[in-house]
């Protein structure tokens, strides 16, 4: 049961020398590292996908690239209504930085940078500030206050609470989830014996091979290396496809399920007022 | 004196019997949900019996997480204090509630795919899929369950005092609790969703989008109750507990964890009556989906007073 560490973190404290030692100013150095590493890699992604697209050929990238754009895409007009660049993006990114960022526990040395609470936290607040950005946007500043006390007064404090609560409830999801699939994750590779994230290269390693071999020699004639090639990538998989369900489908979920989330917040906060105008004008 | 070891022997024994009453349930009405697709269908059976072993194993992950809690509790050192073995008991009775209940209701999801497959043979991939999704959102209770029960067993080496094992206890206790009233109301949304599905697959993609709201907004109170637990398991002040803090655990946990019961399944009653009005008129999905949610913030805003009350409980001790 050792190398199970819950809240081990390196801590610097830049500050230490001006007197501020409070728990606030403290950088946990690993969170700080993958989270550069990850927004590195989504970089390097977007730097690959932008060369697949301009070569104008329909190969696979471009085929996934499209499938992608077009599901968000969906997404986007069905919870907002209409489609909006600003929301799309801001959706996708989230979606995909909270992906990357718990990937990169994939791979042997690195740690999910979502397990850490404040990364949880800085999502949950960055999504809830953008919300209440386009609803006093949307709706003006003195109809956003209005619409705290709503159905009556006496329900304002219930109100601005709950307003807050939905930063806690979006992050301590996020966090409590990533969190519990790493511990179990851990536990397993314990007690197999390796080393965390060694299956991911076994199985990076025999696509590696894979994708060579088809290239230099025509696999279609050679069957018994073909064969051979198929049986270690299925094994090799299936290794990998032990920290599936924890590690890679979590993930998903979870970065979905934020979005998700973000995106029906949005949708409530934009659509009030233009459901009360509309029955006015019914009205009268 | 009693030997503290006997209590780690009941949280074994408490883990892997109420667990396992939660995983025979939810798997056997899952298993007579397959007979009577077989009964009703017989285009799906091969599509429906891929979809049942991969709901079986993911519904019984709940009771492989308290199996791997109990082979941890028997091969640690003995124990040496009562109040160490005060808090096991808590994890052996958190883990086990815990699994039960969560394993049941991601049952539920395949009892239901399997009728909606006989119903839809040639949707069986997207319907298989949903319940998957469905599934894993469910299991999350079981997992914060899990993360509590290794930092207290870590934890309970340094226990000092009966009151101190009794406040990590309550710790467990509160989230244990606390994931009853949701898991059931998990159990009826999961339930609705999946076969409104098998009734019309138009309303495929509007169900799949509101039952994953609905999901995620019934697991609030689980993650209240993660909060509070947290704040009870890393108390500022530790060097000593009174039997006055103990009493403000175990009321907070009445607070949090009674206080989640009602509103967690009145979430999951209002949800899957909602996806049961998208099945049949998909095209005043706004409008529905509009009511559902401005009802359920006004049913959670009852487990927001009981968060409150349990943060000032605990923060006045």
């Amino acid at each position: 049961m050792k190398g199970i560490d819950l809240f081990l973190y390196t801590v610097i404290r830049p500050l230490k020398s001006f007197g501020y030692t409070h728990p606030f100013f403290n950088i946990h150095l690993e969170t700080l590292i993958f989270t550069w590493l990850a927004m590195f890699g989504l970089f390097v992604a977007v730097l690959a996908s932008r060369f697949f697209l301009k070569k104008k050929k329909l190969t696979l990238p471009v085929v996934v690239l499209q499938d992608t754009i077009e599901f968000f895409y969906d997404l986007c007009v069905e919870t907002l209504g209409t489609f909006n660049y600003n929301h799309f993006a801001f959706g996708t990114s989230i979606f995909f930085f909270t992906l990357t960022s718990t990937l990169i526990g994939l791979f042997p040395y690195c740690e999910e940078s979502t397990k850490d609470l404040n990364t949880a936290l800085a999502l949950g607040i960055s999504s809830f500030t953008y919300v209440q950005y386009h609803h006093i946007r949307h709706s003006g500043i003195i109809e956003y206050f209005k619409d705290f006390a709503r159905p009556i007064v006496y329900i304002l404090p219930i109100e601005i609470i709950s307003k807050f609560a939905s930063i806690i409830s979006m992050s301590f999801r996020l966090f409590g989830n990533i969190l519990g699939g790493a511990i179990v994750y851990t536990i397993l590779v314990n007690a197999i014996g390796t080393y965390k994230g060694v299956f991911t290269l076994f199985a990076l390693g025999a696509l590696l091979v894979y994708v060579i071999a088809d290239y230099t020699i025509n696999l279609q004639r050679h069957a018994i290396v073909r064969k051979t090639l198929y049986a270690l990538l299925t094994g090799t998989f299936f290794l990998a496809g032990l920290q599936m369900f924890f590690g890679v489908f979590e993930a998903f979920v979870q970065a979905f399920v934020l979005t998700m989330l973000t995106m029906t917040y949005l949708s409530i906060a934009l659509t009030e007022e233009q459901q009360e105008d509309t029955s006015s004008e019914v009205s009268s | 004196m009693i030997n503290p070891q006997f209590l780690r022997y009941i949280a074994c024994a408490i883990s892997v019997g109420f667990s396992s009453v939660g995983t025979g349930l939810g798997q056997g009405i899952a298993g007579f949900g397959i007979m009577s697709a077989f009964g009703r269908q017989s285009l799906g059976n091969e599509k429906n019996f891929r979809a049942m072993v991969i709901g079986f194993a993911l519904s019984e992950s709940g009771s492989i997480l308290s199996l791997i809690m109990v082979l941890i509790l028997l091969l640690s050192a003995p124990v040496l204090t009562l109040g160490e073995g005060i808090a096991e008991l808590g994890i052996g009775i958190g883990m086990g509630i815990g699994a039960g209940i969560v394993s049941f209701a991601s049952s539920m999801a395949v009892h239901a795919a399997c009728g909606a497959i006989a119903r839809q043979p040639f949707f069986a991939h997207k319907i298989t899929v949903f319940m998957i999704l469905l599934q894993s959102i469910a299991e999350a209770p079981i997992i914060f369950i899990f993360i509590v029960s290794l930092i207290i067993k870590f934890k309970a080496v340094t226990v000092y005092s009966v009151y101190h094992g009794l406040f990590l206890l309550c710790a467990s206790l509160v989230l244990a609790v606390g994931c009853i009233g949701p898991s059931i109301g998990q159990a009826q949304l999961v339930n609705a969703a999946v076969s409104s599905i098998g009734l019309s697959k138009k309303a495929y993609s509007k169900i799949f989008a509101f039952s994953l709201i609905c999901q995620a907004i019934i697991e609030t109170p689980v993650i209240f109750s993660l909060v509070i637990s947290f704040m009870l398991i890393y108390r500022p002040a530790l060097d000593q507990i009174a039997f006055i803090s103990v009493i403000a655990g175990i009321s907070s946990v009445i607070a949090m964890g009674f206080g989640s019961f009602g509103p967690g399944s009145a979430i999951g009653y209002i949800a899957s009556q909602a996806c049961n009005q998208i099945t049949l008129t998909p095209e005043r999905y706004s409008s529905i989906f509009r009511m559902a949610l401005i009802s359920i913030g006004f049913v959670e805003s009852s487990v927001i007073y009981s968060l409150i009350i349990a943060l000032f409980v605990l923060t006045q001790v």
